[in-house]
């Protein structure tokens, strides 16, 4: 079986958005919404303060909430442990957003563009025949992070590994300046998030809900 | 000085005595009438009565007033707004909307800790949520 995830090192993670940037231009995420989102914490007593960085996005959990949330049965987990929603079915419900314990579904309630005058961007511009199924977003239905399937699929098509190169790895990978990101296949022992889970003391967020997500973080 | 002394240290013993010697007063214990509670409504009863239709919560699905969920949670059940609207959220809680007001003005977040409590494994409500531990069960 194959199962994707990611890793992401807190001890790395610099806050820089980065990784929230790329994720909202590779997936025409509207402003006011996001798929990728830095959740910053301040510890510590001053003078001893720290600052915590966690990126945080759609866990992609094994037991997902979501999916038994939808009274339409619009979000579904393919082969390869990647949660989507099909924007053909959903209807807006929010029952999704109800029920995700993570906060990573986000309601389209209205189009909105990057100018204030309601002006398209030439990239906003781009008709929705012309995108993946997958970036067709319309007002009215609910949005996440999809693991950028887009690329997964095309890696697969294509006969190349998932996660062997910026072409095939999810948007917000390999633009991390730290290298705090990793992805690949958790149910592979050899894989690099494999031997980092195995290697370092890996957390996953919010176990009390039982939602077993495939995203690990290394504390 | 010594006489003025002898005649506070008088005056006090006189108060002391007068207060040592008062009586309580004995006050009549009324017994309040016993006023029958409403029972609490079986969670698991209701419930079932939902999933059957006997009780009507609509057809339309949707979170504003008036539509399913809200029928259920603050019509049937009767939870109040405050129960799962909280002002706002904990310093270090975890959540990617932490910042994000609901949308249409809803009154403010929802801690889903709250949802935990009926929707787990083997709750009186929709699973939504596993025990901890429990392995994957969707089919991929």
């Amino acid at each position: 079986m194959v199962r994707y995830g990611l890793v992401i090192d807190l001890a790395k993670c610099i806050g820089c958005r980065s990784c929230v940037a790329a994720c909202k231009n590779e997936n025409f995420v509207q402003p006011g919404n996001y798929w990728n989102f830095v959740l910053e914490y301040e510890q510590g007593r001053y003078p001893n303060v720290r600052r915590i960085f966690v990126p945080i996005n759609c866990q992609h959990c094994e037991n997902p909430p979501c999916v038994k949330a939808c009274p339409v049965k619009a979000i579904s987990k393919n082969e390869y442990g990647v949660v989507l929603i099909d924007y053909d079915k959903c209807k807006g419900y929010r029952y999704c957003i109800a029920a995700c314990p993570y906060g990573v579904i986000h309601f389209i309630d209205k189009e909105k563009t990057l100018y204030p005058n309601g002006e398209k961007t030439p990239y906003e511009a781009i008709p929705a025949e012309a995108r993946h199924p997958l970036h067709r977003k319309k007002p009215g239905i609910s949005e996440k992070c999809t693991l950028c399937w887009h690329r997964i699929e095309k890696a697969l098509k294509e006969g190349k590994k998932p996660g062997s190169d910026y072409d095939t790895s999810p948007a917000c990978v390999p633009v991390c300046p730290a290298g705090a990101r990793y992805f690949g296949d958790l149910d592979d022992p050899n894989s690099e998030v494999s031997k980092l889970i195995a290697s370092r003391r890996a957390i996953q967020l919010k176990k009390e809900y039982g939602t077993r997500p495939q995203v690990y973080y290394l504390v | 000085m010594r006489f003025k002394f002898a005649v506070l240290l008088a005056i006090a013993a006189l108060f002391l005595f007068a207060a040592c010697t008062q009586k309580p007063e004995v006050k009549e214990v009324v017994k309040e009438k016993v006023v029958e509670k409403e029972v609490p409504m079986n969670l698991w009863d209701t419930a079932e009565k939902i999933r059957s239709g006997e009780i009507d919560v609509g057809d339309e699905y949707g979170m504003e007033l008036g539509k399913r969920w809200h029928n259920i949670h603050a019509e049937v059940l009767g939870l109040k707004c405050s129960y799962c609207h909280i002002s706002s959220y904990a310093d270090d809680f975890v959540y990617q909307r932490k910042y994000k007001l609901p949308v249409r003005g809803a009154p403010g977040v929802v801690d889903r800790a709250i949802c935990l409590g009926c929707h787990k494994q083997n709750g009186p409500a929709k699973e939504l949520y596993m025990n901890a531990g429990v392995e994957g069960v969707m089919n991929r």
